[in-house]
């Protein structure tokens, strides 16, 4: 099992799939397609694996550092694999994978391979160019999720934007020139800033006994006594009358706006979001399903595995602005897809709202907050992915997305109908269903930080039920209008791939156990390093 | 495979768990093959599974209901635990799913069962030219399952699932005829008030378990540790008894949530019946009974939902007066009856507020589903002012309807009269201000009278006023047995607290099957009024029922037949109260719906586009005015450049020279 680099395996699986794809004709359609989704099972089914085996309470275990010695990760991470990369820096191959990321990448694995099915074999312009950037996409967003060490996490942070960038300015509809430049800026500017504070941590961070430059390995990085306390001073001298030194934030501070701007863009946060939108009304629901399926989550996970280990204090300095924040995305998207038209965009600030619960979860700073935050994850990817599939498969048929001529669906289409009931109740938290356990423990969780803010994302569940029903009703009640006359019900391919999804939010929604087995452990471990002034750990040995 | 404590003298933890899991699995099982396979498998298919699984729910439920009788004091309660549900580690969420039979539990789900099978088999002649009854029993018995998961429940969590699911199969049921805005308009209304309320019992649960000694949901553990782990009468336990009471409102349609019990009309009649009249409505005060542990340690929350349910009952009634859809003045009268119950859990009279439950369902789903009766032989009409005269027409259901009513107006022998005298002779020296609540439900016992026989007169007797009337006829045999059924039922099931009248036998049979339950932990019941308070207030209750009655019967029947014969006689304020539902739709639209959408529509076109989008084009328009600034420096004339290189040089030996003087 040990010898048999698992988690590498998952990153070059879909790239070796690309490389296949190269050999198969262009006009080959359901080859193509088909191979993907090979490509994309394999994945799946490796990762899979990986989750089943993965070992719930671990004991700590002895890491080696890059540049020599070892010593006890604050975070327990299994399957690592850890190579020589750039050592001349202090940089390696450092892969892991722990109990939030396990469910992340279970996710990541799922929408791509329901990405691949869902693709239009048919209809789908340059079909191979597609399939390739959903496989490299799904290379980037795993190596997002494995990487242990911070160069290397950069490296598949920046990676991703690159296919998402083709397949929106390739595949997305007419707006989609202004979506994609919107996308690009906001995301690049977010990365650009966290790439100086990963500088910034690496130069800060001193090198270990015997080695002559510091490291870039997290596990390292956590252990480190942090930066100097002082405060940054603008110094302001003109002549003798003025003279003053305008204080600032700590270095520490800036290096955690820094990430936070880049991870708070990806989620998206308000006020952070405006790309989202736009981006996601512009793609086509193909690519949407891992679009919208996985890579808000990766911001959410960002905050978790480098907010939280790296910068303990000053999210704790700065803890009710983000709580605040993540209030604001509850509140706010469900007021914004309260009074929506188009239908892709209630979806969108639908998914703002809920990922506000996440990061609130995540900032509550304790286990049932976390916990919580990982169950809510994998659900949002879940429902998220069906919403836009749902929203596709009634836009395809009556051609519009004016929710004002869209009436009486569910006579025309009763097996759509059933499916999209239960998407519905499970984006609202119906008792039962997948949502609701998440939402209940992050609420829990928010709860035991300030009660006020779980009565404040209370009316968030509130408004959650007023704009899912309105949109659900508004599609499916009611006479038909002209643009729904004579629509024809989804068929038996669609019926499929709609069926393992519903099926999961009902199994996680009565059976969530095995989230919270896998999660758990690590879990306690992030809260610990957040909560600790320092992690307890031993001093690195020679 | 189960877990559980008993004590000797109890079910065993297997066969109990072996029971609740038959028990949920039926109407479950009942409502995915209904879903999955009824449109193929056809209506006959689905008319037999859909009554047929909750037939046998009804008779585990009797096996259950043995037991219970048959277990000793002590074995009285038997909890198992099914599956572990959640587990975040000690310290965290760990719930599991996990079920108790008790005599309140029992009580319970002989009445969901047995009113809901009677009400199923009803559903089969009413629902007969509906095209989709599998959709129609799927949803219904996904209802039975969702309520019995709610009484069944012995840990918060599950509770709150099943207090959910019972919202959405309301949802469901209530926009049941989906084409019809008015419906779907009504079934949203109703999910968003039970939502609020979900949200009130959610944050009480926070509330209870981080403050619980044992950090648990477990409802046993909770009552268990309750009277350790909060002061009596302090703040905190107020605060998550008055959450819980909202809860309870919300789902139980008391004032401030009560507004969606009567657009739920829209539902079909056996719905109406079911679930807006028998089960789901009372699953309030059902919340209140199970968890007195906690109520009892807060007076001042007991007091608010003793008013408010006391206040509702009266408000409900007014508004009864003056409604002219058969089935929304049963819906008002429901409410009023339920405030009645609220109001009796409210002072502790827990074990008085129960039976009033179980008379209440007989005999609302009796009125219920005699009034379906009218409306199916009048072809879906609903306003009575159109129908009068039935009586000679439709001879059995006049009969049942007539018998229903002697049951809600509180007339002796019949099954209102013992629940409701009793749950207000409590009322006389029991909650706040002894005997002013007890007044006001002096007063409701007339106005129930006089707006249950106002409908009684105006429906059955007088002219028939369209020409429907005369064409009218009788119901099949599957609507008729099932209301003759609880006919019976609304006669007999008084009968067993006939010993409980003050000096026959001194005998509470209700009150000795469920005090076991209100008394565990040590708990004071409330004492039973003195024997002459006892007579004194059913003599009065009992005579203000007849007057109310009398009432009636001179208005609309000697005087004039006619739906609005009441109104016209109360003082005018009060009628137009009572015509406009006391105007809470309007102030809630004024007040919350549609600023709300104001606040939504405001964010869409000035904060998204201006603030959200703005302050990211503010810094890009920042970028692009200073290189649009700057621009001007690069004209191409060497002359120009010659002089900036001399201003700027100017200014730097200013600088060094200022600065570095010093």
């Amino acid at each position: 099992m040990n010898s048999i680099p698992w988690l590498t395996l998952v990153l070059v699986v879909p790239l070796g799939t690309v490389v296949l794809l190269q050999l198969v004709p262009h006009n080959a359609r359901t080859l193509i397609k088909a191979v993907t989704i090979v490509g994309t099972l394999a994945t799946a089914a490796i990762v899979a694996g990986l989750v089943v085996a993965f070992t719930q309470n671990p004991a700590p275990a002895q890491v080696a550092l890059p540049q020599g010695g070892t010593h006890v990760s604050p975070i327990t991470f299994q399957f690592e694999e850890q190579r020589e990369w750039i050592s001349q820096i202090g940089a390696s191959y450092h892969l892991g994978l722990d109990g939030v990321s396990a469910w992340l990448l279970a996710l990541d694995a799922g929408v791509f391979l329901l990405g691949a099915l869902v693709v239009s074999a048919r209809s789908t312009d340059r079909l191979k160019f597609y399939c390739g950037l959903l496989l490299l996409s799904e290379t980037a967003t795993a190596g997002v999720l494995l990487s242990v060490d911070l160069l290397l996490f950069y490296l598949f942070w920046e990676a991703m934007l690159i296919p998402l960038y083709f397949l929106l300015s390739n595949y997305g509809d007419s707006n989609r020139g202004r979506a994609t430049l919107k996308f690009v800026i906001y995301t690049a500017a977010g990365s650009l800033l966290m790439l100086i504070a990963i500088i910034y941590l690496y130069f800060q961070s001193p090198p270990p006994p015997g080695s002559s430059h510091a490291s870039f390995d997290l596990t390292a990085l956590m252990l480190n006594p942090g930066p100097a306390q002082g405060v940054v001073h603008i110094p302001v001298h003109i002549g003798s009358a003025i003279n003053a030194d305008i204080p600032l934030l700590t270095p520490i501070q800036f290096a955690f706006i820094a990430f936070f701007l880049a991870f708070a863009i990806k989620v998206p946060l308000v006020p952070f979001h405006t790309w989202l939108p736009d981006s996601y009304t512009s793609c086509p629901p193909a690519a949407l399903v891992f679009f919208a399926g996985i890579v808000s989550k990766l911001g959410a996970f960002g905050f978790i595995r480098y907010g939280l280990t790296l910068f303990p204090g000053p999210v704790h300095d700065y803890r009710w602005i983000l709580e605040a924040l993540a209030i604001l995305s509850i509140v706010y998207g469900a007021l914004m897809a309260l009074a929506q038209v188009d239908i892709k965009r209630i979806v969108a600030y639908a998914s703002v709202s809920h990922l506000g619960f996440v990061v609130l979860g995540i900032f509550a700073l304790n286990a049932n907050g976390i916990n919580g935050a990982v169950i809510q994850m994998v659900n949002h990817g879940i429902i998220i992915a069906s919403l836009f599939l749902i929203v596709g498969m009634i836009e395809q048929r009556t051609g519009t997305r004016d929710r004002h001529q869209l009436a009486g669906l569910e006579k025309r289409m009763p097996w759509l109908y059933a499916f999209f009931l239960v998407v519905t109740l499970a984006g609202l938290g119906m008792p039962g269903m997948n949502t609701f356990v998440g939402e209940f423990t992050i609420m829990l969780g928010a709860f035991q930080a300030s009660w006020i803010l779980a009565v404040l994302a209370g009316t968030g569940v509130i408004l959650a039920c007023w704009y899912m029903l309105r949109l659900h009703q508004g599609l499916m009640h009611e006479p038909p209008k002209p643009a729904t006359e004579g629509v024809r019900d989804i068929g038996t391919g669609e019926r499929l791939v709609l069926v393992p999804l519903v099926g999961l939010m009902v199994l996680i929604g009565v059976f969530p156990r095995p989230i919270g087995d896998v999660a758990r452990s690590n879990v306690s471990q992030y809260v610990t390093v957040a909560n600790g002034a320092q992690p307890v750990a031993q001093a690195p040995q020679q | 495979m189960s877990v559980g404590h008993t004590a000797a003298g109890g079910m065993s933890a297997d066969f109990a768990g072996t029971l609740a899991i038959l028990l949920l699995a039926l109407p479950l099982a009942g409502c995915l093959v209904n879903a999955l396979f009824g449109r193929r498998l056809g209506r006959r298919f689905v008319n037999v599974v859909g009554p047929g699984v909750v037939l046998a729910a009804f008779v585990v439920a009797v096996v259950v209901l043995v037991n219970v009788i048959g277990a000793s004091e002590e074995g009285k309660s038997t909890t198992v635990q099914l599956w572990q549900f959640i587990d975040l580690g000690k310290g965290n969420l760990q719930t599991s799913v996990a079920t108790t039979f008790d005599p309140l539990s029992a009580l319970m789900i002989m009445v969901i069962t047995g009113v809901g099978f009677l009400i199923h088999v009803y559903s089969v002649g009413y629902m007969e030219h509906d095209e989709s009854p599998h959709r129609f029993f799927s949803y219904m018995n996904l209802f039975i399952f969702s309520m019995l998961l709610l009484v069944l429940a012995a840990d918060f969590f599950i509770l709150v699932i099943g207090w959910g699911l019972v919202a959405l199969s309301s949802y469901l049921l209530i926009g049941y005829w989906y084409q019809r805005p008015s419906a779907v308009a009504a079934a949203r209304k109703a999910f968003i008030t039970q939502v609020i309320g979900d949200v009130a019992l959610v944050i009480a649960a926070f509330m209870i378990l981080t403050r619980l000694r044992t950090f648990s949901l477990s409802l046993p553990q909770i009552f268990a540790d309750a009277g350790a782990s909060f002061d009596h009468g302090g703040p905190y336990i107020t605060g998550i008894c008055v959450l819980l009471a909202i809860a309870a409102f919300a789902k139980s349609a008391q004032f401030p949530l009560h507004t969606w019990l009567p657009d739920a009309m829209e539902g079909p009649t056996p719905v109406s019946a079911l679930i807006h009249a028998a089960t789901m409505v009372t699953a309030g005060v059902y919340l209140i009974a199970r968890f007195h542990t906690l109520f009892d340690l807060a007076p001042f929350a007991q007091g608010v939902v003793a008013c408010v349910g006391i206040g509702t009952a009266f408000m409900a009634g007014v508004i009864a007066l003056s409604q002219i859809d058969i089935k929304r003045v049963i819906a008002y009268s429901t409410m009023s009856q339920i405030g009645l119950m609220i109001f009796a859990v409210g002072i502790g009279a827990y074990s008085a507020g129960m039976f009033h439950f179980a008379t209440h369902a007989v005999f609302k789903a009796l009125l219920f589903m005699a009034a379906g009766n009218v409306i199916h032989a009048l072809h879906d009409e609903q306003d009575i002012r159109l129908m009068g005269g039935l009586a000679p027409r439709l001879k059995i259901t006049n009969f049942c309807f007539l018998v229903g009513s002697f049951a809600l107006a509180g007339i002796p022998i019949f099954a209102g009269f013992f629940s409701k005298e009793e749950l207000l002779g409590f009322g006389s020296v029991h909650g706040p201000l002894p005997p002013t609540l007890w007044v006001v439900g002096v007063a409701i016992n007339v106005l129930t009278g006089v707006y249950a026989f106002r409908l009684y007169f105006t429906v059955f007797h007088g002219e028939a006023r369209t020409a429907r009337v005369d064409a009218a006829h009788e119901a099949p045999r599957s609507m008729l047995i099932p209301v003759e059924l609880l006919t019976l039922g609304s006669i007999v099931v008084g009968l067993v607290m006939l010993p409980a009248l003050p000096g026959i036998a001194g005998a509470n049979t209700i009150g000795d099957f469920l005090d076991p339950v209100f008394k565990a932990g040590g708990a004071q019941l409330i004492d039973e009024p003195g024997r002459s308070v006892a007579w004194a207030t059913l003599l009065v209750g009992t005579a203000a029922s007849f007057i109310g009655v009398g009432l009636a019967y001179r208005w609309c029947y000697q005087h004039r037949p006619d739906a609005q014969v009441v109104a016209s006689r109360l003082p005018r304020p009060l009628t137009q109260l009572s015509l406009h539902k006391f105007y809470f739709d309007e102030i809630y639209d004024a007040m919350l719906v549609r600023p709300t959408r104001a606040l939504a529509r405001s964010m869409r076109r000035v904060v998204e586009p201006n603030v959200m989008d703005g302050w990211i084009r503010g810094i890009a328009a920042t970028f692009r005015e200073l290189s649009l600034d700057f621009r001007f420096v690069q004209t191409g004339i060497v002359r120009d450049y010659a002089a900036l290189m001399l201003g700027a040089s100017a200014v730097f030996v200013v600088y060094m020279v200022v600065v570095l003087a010093k």
